[in-house]
């Protein structure tokens, strides 16, 4: 099986590891989003009917 | 020199150059980095999409602790997702076939996720060796049982994700081959194996996207174990 020649390993474990770490997170960190990442709050609001007074 | 079904996973080198170092380094001009443009381009904005939508769905088990590792978990879909995709097209080569790679990605992640669990709160963790109301005297040959399987984890990993890719292909190219060989024999029988090519495809497609996800999900859950 060609994949198990050990003489490119190193390398190639340099290589994806280089890419991974320099170039992937600064376009992945670029991103950027409206709204701050939030815990989703477990109480409801009580809201009060209201009538529509001027009918 | 006669070529087997395994020749297309070897290293290849094209003037000099590994393929396998332009297979890495190309696939991100199609994730361009986005500028601070209010609303950016169609694409942008659904990769855009789709990367807030994984890591909110990846990082909802994880207590506030694991949340550091969303930037990692984040590349490291994409950077999986688009190798397998890219790799099926035809003349592509796939760096995730090499075993090479995913046990290079495996290993180190997998360590690093039992060193935090064992530096920070190592009882925690050593306690996952043992599951929750075993009988006394099976305990040693449990423990025994989880530690082997703690550490067949990173060779699970890497290996499944270069089986599947791997599996995946050579048959692709075997169907292709019987495909073309039978068109001038059997006109017919080779028209059903384009049609099972072409769902092989497909099926192919899915297995390239699930094997990322599935491998950036174990992670996610032995990093929920550890921290």
């Amino acid at each position: 099986m060609p994949q198990l020649n050990p003489s490119p390993w190193l390398m190639i474990l340099l290589f994806t590891w280089l890419i991974f770490i320099t170039i992937i997170p600064p376009k992945v960190m670029a991103h950027k989003y409206p709204n701050e990442p939030n815990v989703l709050s477990t109480k409801t609001l009580e809201t009060t009917p209201w009538n529509w007074q001027w009918h | 020199m006669t070529l087997s079904f395994f020749d297309q996973f070897s290293s290849p080198m094209f003037l000099g150059i590994p393929l396998m170092a332009l297979a890495i380094m190309l696939p991100w001009i199609m994730f361009p980095t986005p500028s601070s443009r209010w609303i950016n381009n169609r694409m942008l904005t659904l990769q855009n999409w789709f990367i807030n939508l994984f890591t909110k769905q990846l990082l909802l088990p994880l207590n506030t602790a694991g949340h550091k590792w969303a930037l990692i978990f984040a590349s490291l879909m994409i950077f999986l997702i688009s190798l397998n995709m890219l790799g099926l097209l035809p003349y592509t080569f796939t760096p995730t076939t090499q075993l090479s790679l995913n046990m290079g990605l495996a290993v180190p992640l997998w360590l690093a996720t039992v060193i935090i669990g064992m530096r920070n709160q190592p009882t925690h963790s050593l306690g996952h060796l043992l599951p929750e109301g075993t009988p006394v005297p099976l305990i040693p040959v449990l423990i025994i049982i989880e530690t082997i399987s703690l550490f067949i984890r990173p060779i699970a990993l890497g290996v499944r994700l270069t089986a599947n890719l791997t599996a995946g292909h050579l048959l692709i190219q075997l169907i292709a081959t019987a495909a073309f060989v039978l068109m001038p024999l059997m006109p017919t029988i080779a028209l059903l194996t384009t049609v099972l090519l072409f769902l092989l495809t497909l099926l192919e497609v899915a297995v390239a996207m699930i094997q990322a996800y599935v491998f950036v999900l174990l992670l996610s859950l032995y990093l929920q174990e550890n921290v």
